[in-house]
């Protein structure tokens, strides 16, 4: 009994050092955030299904991370490829508001504002547009025809 | 009374002293010496002079070397006459002058430079204070000891705890107001402070039972008390030498069995300069009739000795302000933490030791059964164990995002793994702990073996490779601008006009921004100028390497100008003078001086003159790399009388204000003398700086939204202009340089994949929307750090395998950016992204990664 008392005695700290050791370290990922079922943020976030865009996916994934521009473009084409300007317009308008100095969102949005008929707003979107990407073709072809008053 | 020189000598705590300034001198010498054997930092900090004091040290090495030499001399007189040790005491005299005289006149730091000399004079530097060890051994005697009493340990673990938590959480609130970018609520910074309290409790009783651990083997022993204390040493010299592998020798890539060799031997040295520290400090109650001190009180000496508590009190009391004045001393020439985690190191072993010696051993006062280590000595330690885990499991759950997953991805304030991030920026306490708590799952290491092998890849395996934007490379056709390349080394964006509103004291740069192109989300491939530099001549991503073999056949930016019959006028750093060879067109600017001493005052006064020697019909390209704004320089700088610059680091800001006014004095030359319409001037920074944000300053492995977001700004003649596209407010790197100079000079580089450069400047049809979509590849300089950039630079994925961690930043406002919480899916993709880059740049430069 003496010698189990005498072994216990000698061994209890390093028995509960080991332990100490041993359960200290963690490994960061377990603490890592399953927020996303999905992957919003890559190639394979699947904004495509079979050639179709997926708009509720889009839709999804904008609500999950709301200051994606290029998530937002992607709606917003996507609403402009069915046809839904308004809703279009309003995706631009959100993306613009993340990164207003985005030439290419002004140019979109110009387009849109062309296409319903909103001239000056075309017009003023392609001025912004030039101010951050001076001599683009591309703006400067909005300018024109939305001085002109050709509606695409 | 007459002063008795020789008594005063003899006096242990003078000895003491005389023997702490001889173990410092050597184990500083030996550090250098270690420091020149790794090329890494030898590269980064000896061959650049980043410290001047180390250059000052080593110059002067062999006359610190004779005066420790001489005043030890007398402190070994008793030996010398023939008292205990007088041989070893000889030996170590007779061998050390001879040395010393050797060094006079062949001073050994001089010579050693990057290669094994380093090495052995490291560990020949370490032999003095062993030696001395051995001598003030042989010539005390040994104290009667008496065993530790465990519940002396415990009570002083669980103080020492305290002392250490109160030691740096009482400085909190201070370091709060000075650190930017930390946002911590009350309730927050309550239950960080709680954690903290945990942690400190938790290493104290590990402590404890290490110690315990020591008390139980030594009790197998006949001598218990003697082996106590020598166990004890031993443990102090493991740990360091561990301390020294794990966290010195990986911060600054110091790998292998030298590393290890090195680290083991200042372990042993330290421990041996600890023991000969704690025989003198514990000698004045020697010879005593019976034991008066336990093994551990003995080892304790060093810090506060063994005979008065009101010293070991002072000490405790002392501690706090220690640990400030030592945190402020170190944190912005810190490389990575190391220095703050090593003082908290040096604090927490300083406050055992002071502790333990304020609480009094009255020997009547122990019970027989005080020195048997029974069972109850493992209730606290358990408690402490129960507590932590209690803790582990609440940040654990509390890191599972709330119901609404778009609100936990964007708000990093509801994540308590973000306020414990952030708490650590303000306690280095804290800091060190959480960082020695992170392990890897087997999935992480596999990756962070594979991002090693393509880190800092072995020179001999990177073959030489021709790299070309355009081939043949004739003249280019058209008119050729004089080329002005400014990359001022360290500075940020925000600390300039064109960038930021609040700024008022660049007023030149001010005026250069609304003349020129202000390219809004620049950034730099790489963390650090050791790559950065060569990336910006390449205009491409490098080999992960400190050389780069035969970097000529690759330099598409020194093809370019030699194409187009450049004069290079240049000042040639420690890094560009490796990569650009010394010929007919070069023109070197600031001769003699080191890289540290480039100011951009004294560069632009040099050019000027040789700008208006120079042939005028021959094309001028300028590159400078001034030093004002790094850290170690701007630090240091006065700020002047009457200047203030509140919501910025005042000597940055100064800094770049002298920059302004030199910067703005050479714009106003070009335009007195007619070149201004004929140059494009381009204002940019190899990568920024960290200035206090989480607590981080400078720049090292880290990637972090203010040390990669560059300014980049460019001036055009209007003749050039006028025919070129530019989108100012898509993603622009600094490696895009030399492509665009190549598209400005009439030529149409290649498009070589994401890991290349680009023109910034295209034809007005060229489309830049890509750009902003394409996920590109960022690195550190000096580490296993890698990052992707995407969505137009907004947003910052990092894998940190040298601190063992995943961060995502939020860059979309102009400010330094905000932390967001990581998520499994973001880690996947963007490691993947990651893997697959530096896989295809291996095969690109047709190296082999290397395990």
């Amino acid at each position: 009994m003496n010698a189990l008392r005498r072994t216990l005695n000698v061994t209890w700290p390093i028995l509960l050092l080991a332990a100490f050791v041993t359960t200290f370290r963690r490994v960061p990922t377990e603490a890592a955030s399953a927020a996303e079922a999905i992957n919003c943020d890559g190639p394979s976030r699947g904004s495509q299904t079979e050639g179709a865009v997926d708009l509720t996916m889009l839709e999804r994934c904008v609500t999950l991370d709301p200051g994606n521009v290029e998530l937002l473009v992607d709606l917003g084409a996507a609403y402009e490829g069915s046809s839904r300007w308004d809703l279009a317009e309003a995706t631009y308008r959100r993306a613009l508001a993340v990164d207003p100095r985005d030439s290419t969102l002004h140019l979109r949005l110009g387009t849109i504002l062309l296409r319903r008929g909103d001239r000056a707003g075309a017009q003023k979107e392609a001025q912004l547009a030039l101010q951050w990407h001076p001599n683009s073709a591309a703006a400067l072809d909005l300018d024109a025809r939305a001085a002109a008053g050709a509606d695409r | 009374m007459r002063f008795n020189a020789e008594a005063w000598l003899a006096k242990p705590g003078v000895v003491a002293v005389i023997r702490l300034l001889h173990a410092l001198f050597f184990l500083g010498a030996s550090a250098y010496c270690f420091l020149s054997y790794s090329p890494f930092a030898y590269a980064q900090f000896i061959k650049p002079n980043v410290v001047p004091a180390l250059t000052e040290f080593v110059m002067l090495s062999q006359w610190y070397f004779w005066v420790i030499f001489l005043t030890t001399l007398l402190t070994l007189m008793p030996q010398l006459r023939g008292g205990r040790g007088r041989w070893a005491a000889i030996g170590y005299v007779s061998v050390w002058s001879i040395l010393g005289a050797i060094a006079l006149f062949k001073p050994p730091l001089r010579a050693i430079g990057n290669g094994p000399l380093g090495f052995a004079f490291g560990l020949i530097a370490l032999v003095p204070p062993v030696w001395l060890a051995v001598i003030d051994h042989r010539a005390q005697p040994a104290a009667a000891l008496r065993s530790t009493a465990p519940s002396r340990a415990l009570k002083a673990c669980l103080l020492a705890a305290a002392v250490a938590w109160v030691t740096y959480s009482i400085a909190t609130p201070l370091r709060l107001g000075q650190t930017s970018g930390i946002e911590l609520t009350r309730g927050g910074l309550t239950i960080a402070l709680a954690s903290s309290m945990i942690l400190d409790l938790y290493c104290f009783m590990a402590l404890f039972l290490a110690l315990a651990a020591v008390i139980s083997l030594a009790s197998l022993s006949r001598s218990q008390a003697a082996v106590e204390y020598w166990l004890f040493v031993s443990l102090l010299g493991a740990s360091t030498a561990l301390v020294l592998y794990l966290l010195v020798c990986a911060a600054i890539t110091f790998t292998g069995w030298d590393a290890a060799a090195a680290s083991a031997a200042l372990g042993v040295a330290l421990a041996a300069i600890w023991a000969d520290l704690a025989r003198l400090r514990s000698k004045p109650l020697f010879p005593a009739p019976s034991p008066q001190l336990d093994s551990l009180a003995v080892f304790c000496a060093p810090i506060a000795g063994v005979k008065s508590r009101r010293a070991a009190l002072a000490v405790v009391l002392l501690m706090p302000a220690v640990a400030y004045v030592l945190i402020d001393a170190v944190s912005h020439f810190d490389w990575n933490f190391l220095l703050q985690k090593l003082t908290v190191l040096i604090v927490w072993l300083a406050t055992f030791s002071a502790v333990y010696a304020a609480r009094s051993a009255n020997v009547d006062r122990l019970s027989a059964s005080g020195w048997n280590l029974g069972w109850r000595f493992s209730v606290v330690p358990m408690v402490a164990f129960v507590l932590y885990h209690a803790f582990v499991s609440v940040e654990a759950r509390g890191s599972v995002a709330p119901t609404d997953p778009a609100r936990a991805a964007r708000d990093a304030r509801l994540s308590p793994r973000v306020v414990l991030d952030r708490y650590a920026a303000i306690d280095p306490s804290f800091h060190l702990i959480r960082d020695a708590r992170k392990a890897r799952s087997s999935e992480t290491a596999e990756y962070y073996a594979f991002l090693r092998a393509h880190t800092l890849v072995p020179f001999a395996d990177i073959p030489a490779l021709d790299v070309d934007f355009v081939k043949p490379l004739r003249p280019a056709a058209q008119r050729k601008p004089d080329i002005y390349i400014f990359i001022v080394d360290s500075m940020r964006r925000d600390y300039l006009a064109p960038y930021n509103a609040k700024v008022t004291f660049t007023p030149a740069i001010g005026q250069f921004g609304r003349e020129s192109l202000v390219f809004d989300r620049a950034f730099t491939r790489y963390a650090g100028t050791a790559l950065a530099v060569p990336s910006i001549w390449a205009g491409a991503m490098m080999p992960h390497s400190l050389e780069q073999p035969e970097f000529g056949r690759r330099n598409t930016l020194l093809k370019l100008l030699d194409a187009n019959h450049y004069l290079r006028v240049m000042n040639i750093d420690h890094i560009i003078g490796d990569l650009v060879p010394a010929d007919p067109n070069l023109v070197q600017l600031d001769k003699g001086k080191g890289t540290m001493q480039f100011d951009v005052c004294t560069t632009v006064g040099e050019l000027e003159t040789k700008l208006t020697e120079a042939d005028p019909s021959r094309p001028v390209f300028l590159y400078t790399l001034p030093q004002n704004v790094h850290i170690s320089i701007a630090s240091r700088r006065k700020v002047p009388d009457g200047e203030s610059y509140p919501g910025f680091f005042a000597p940055v800001a100064s800094s770049v204000h002298r920059i302004d006014g030199c910067f703005g004095g050479f714009i106003d030359f070009l335009k007195r003398t007619n070149r201004y319409d004929n140059s494009v001037v381009i204002l940019t920074s190899d990568h920024g700086d960290s200035l206090g944000e989480e607590g981080r300053w400078g720049h090292a492995h880290f990637i972090v939204p203010e040390v990669m977001r560059i300014p980049l700004i460019v001036h055009l003649p209007s003749w050039l202009r006028s025919h070129v596209s530019y989108d100012l407010s898509a993603l622009t790197f600094s490696a895009d340089i030399t492509p665009s100079l190549y598209a400005l000079l009439g030529y149409e580089p290649a498009t070589r994949g994401s890991l290349f450069g680009h023109p910034a400047f295209g034809p007005p049809a060229a489309d830049s929307e890509w750009r902003r979509r394409m996920p590109y590849l960022l690195a550190s300089s000096y580490g296993t750090v890698y990052a992707t950039l995407r969505q137009n630079g907004r947003r910052l994925y990092v894998v940190d395998a040298v601190d063992g961690r995943d961060n995502a930043f939020d860059i979309s406002d102009d400010a330094v950016g905000e932390r967001v919480e990581v998520t499994q899916a973001m880690t996947a993709e963007n490691r993947l992204l990651i893997r697959e880059q530096l896989t295809e740049l291996a095969r690109q430069n047709h190296y082999p990664p290397r395990p």
